[in-house]
């Protein structure tokens, strides 16, 4: 059974940003959405619902020191069940964990070892439990 | 020391690491339970309920305690902190996570911080 769910991908980097969209899109049943810089998502995020927030968290990809994708999450509704699952090129045991424990992740994926089923796998976990969050 | 003492059940088959925090957390006041594999550490967990459960990094990836933890009692996710003894990867902090722990910090070797640590969580699940 195909879910109903709205996604947004935020990633500044085009190639990254088609990519997770085409995965997506294929697989079917999603409402996709994508912004490419923070405020674009900060204005998405303030202006329609969203079972789940891809975001890449740094960015601005030249900036070595940047996780703005982690400031975003003051504007997601958790309240309304909204997930969000993080995927990063920059990933350390430090951030790994503020974002578990601190933000509460559905869950986070490494570029490095991104693979397009895992990806499908947890996009649907992550929206099936947001729908059922908004049921109850 | 408080009037009802904080229940801790420390999963971790290091003896030398287990007698340490044993003495130092029962001298703090805590009333403390070992389990040095995962079946004891179901056996207690079956029977009561504890306000902390520190699990050894080894212990969390032997076999599937923590996850059985986490889908049997909700609330007794909430209280399991895994501990590893050196560098934690992130796909192994990632793999903590997603198994079902509350947390994940260095195991403690000190008296200090063994006791700041526990202190620490337990006021965090108080809240």
């Amino acid at each position: 059974m195909k879910t109903q769910g709205r996604v947004l991908i935020v990633e500044d980097r085009l190639d990254w940003r088609q990519m997770l969209q085409g995965i997506l899109e294929r697989e079917g049943g999603y409402s996709i959405q994508t912004a490419a810089t923070f405020d674009e998502a900060v204005s998405l995020l303030q202006s329609q619902p969203f079972e789940l927030v891809i975001i890449d968290l740094r960015l601005e990809d030249w900036d070595e020191t940047n996780v703005q994708g982690l400031d975003l999450f003051e504007f997601i509704d958790k309240s309304k069940g909204t997930n969000a699952i993080i995927v990063t090129g920059y990933p350390t045991p430090e951030i790994v964990k503020e974002a578990y424990k601190e933000y509460k992740v559905f869950d986070f994926l490494f570029k490095k070892h991104f693979t397009a089923s895992e990806f499908k796998e947890v996009v649907r976990d992550a929206v099936n439990d947001a729908l059922a969050k908004r049921k109850r | 020391m408080s009037k009802s003492k904080n229940s801790i059940l420390i999963i971790d088959d290091e003896l030398g690491w287990v007698d340490f925090s044993r003495s130092i957390l029962k001298a703090a006041g805590y009333a403390v339970e070992i389990a040095e594999n995962a079946m004891e550490a179901w056996d207690f967990l079956t029977k009561r309920a504890f306000d902390l459960i520190l699990m050894d990094l080894k212990q969390a990836e032997k076999g599937d305690i923590l996850q059985k933890i986490a889908k049997s009692s909700p609330h007794e996710r909430r209280r399991v902190v895994v501990l590893f003894p050196t560098y934690l990867s992130p796909s192994k902090m990632r793999g903590v996570f997603k198994s079902g722990a509350y947390d994940c910090e260095d195991k403690p070797f000190d008296k200090s911080g063994l006791i700041r640590m526990v202190k620490e969580k337990l006021t965090e699940l108080a809240r």
